[in-house]
């Protein structure tokens, strides 16, 4: 199965908003991080249902990832992933200031090799996914960040550049493209 | 003349409040909201956006950041101390665009960064879509 993990905290919603914009349900189970307060994630989520065809899905722990399905971790709960498909929501205590922290989901995944993994990291404040990114691209993920020019906030994307020599530097619309890509 | 204020109690909507001490600036947004649908609300200052907030206000802020008294990331944490995140979209508004990462443990409950100058056409573009968010 092909998994992404996205990774995003202030400025990445409206970029979220502009790549998932007329999504087809892909044949891809995505993982949406974004740093919210917990009574904004449903409205996040609703919004995003909107906009594409993925099936748009706040977890509450024990699901299982699907492709065409699109997960938005709650706020206040860390997302990792057992056996890199079934959803454990977790409270323990925050982690580079965040609770959910990117870094958490994706050092939950363990190389497959019926998975197809793929990391990202959008707009944001602070270094959280910096980690994560560098361990998926570790256990064989493709990895990427948001071109830091057409970020809100640079420095996300940036600290993640800098620990990880990264597959690609994405704009939006080609992240967009990419997503739409995937077979 | 202060240009606002639609009174809280008469509207359970979404609505847009400003929060800076410029009054340039709360005029200027003022005139380019004052007729979309919802209320907007001008707060010269932190402690202003937090009674706004113990009235019941819910919707999109925009926050300065380099405001006499409460400044605007001392609001923010103020308006956590006091539970009152609850059906909010807060952006900063400001002029400085890199962030202290001292801050960093205020970033979870700061969903945008809007620097100022601002295009009037992607501000309420984007105020809208938060808008429609929240309702």
């Amino acid at each position: 199965m092909n998994i992404l993990i996205i990774g995003s905290s202030t400025g990445g919603p409206r970029v979220i908003f502009d790549i998932f914009t007329g999504i087809p349900a892909v044949p891809m189970a995505i993982v949406i991080v974004q740093h919210m307060p917990e009574s904004t994630t449903s409205r996040f989520a609703r919004r995003l249902s909107q906009l594409s065809s993925m099936n748009v899905i706040v977890p509450n722990g024990g699901e299982v990832l699907k492709p065409g399905s699109l997960f938005i971790t709650p706020g206040d709960n860390h997302l990792l992933l057992k056996n890199n498909e079934t959803i454990v929501l977790d409270k323990s205590e925050k982690v580079n200031f965040v609770r959910p922290s990117v870094d958490v989901t994706m050092m939950s995944l363990t190389p497959d090799p019926r998975n197809f993994l793929y990391g990202l990291i959008l707009s944001g404040m602070g270094s959280d996914g910096a980690q994560g990114l560098s361990y998926m691209k570790k256990i064989g993920a493709q990895v990427f960040i948001q071109d830091p020019d057409t970020c809100t906030i640079r420095s996300m994307p940036e600290a993640a550049f800098r620990l990880t020599d990264v597959d690609r530097v994405l704009s939006p619309k080609e992240i967009h493209d990419f997503i739409i890509s995937i077979k | 003349m202060d240009p606002s204020i639609d009174p809280i109690s008469s509207s359970s909507q979404s609505g847009l409040m400003v929060v800076d001490d410029d009054e340039d600036i709360l005029f200027t947004v003022h005139s380019l909201f004052r007729k979309r649908p919802f209320p907007v609300f001008l707060a010269h200052s932190g402690k202003e956006c937090l009674d706004y907030l113990e009235k019941g206000f819910k919707g999109v802020i925009l926050m300065d950041i380099m405001m006499p008294g409460l400044d605007g990331w001392e609001t923010i944490q103020e308006i956590v101390n006091r539970n009152l995140m609850h059906d909010l979209i807060i952006s900063m508004f400001t002029a400085k665009d890199v962030p202290d990462t001292s801050l960093d443990h205020l970033k979870e409950y700061v969903f945008d960064y809007i620097t100022k100058p601002f295009e009037p056409e992607n501000l309420i573009a984007l105020v809208d879509d938060y808008i429609t968010m929240l309702d």
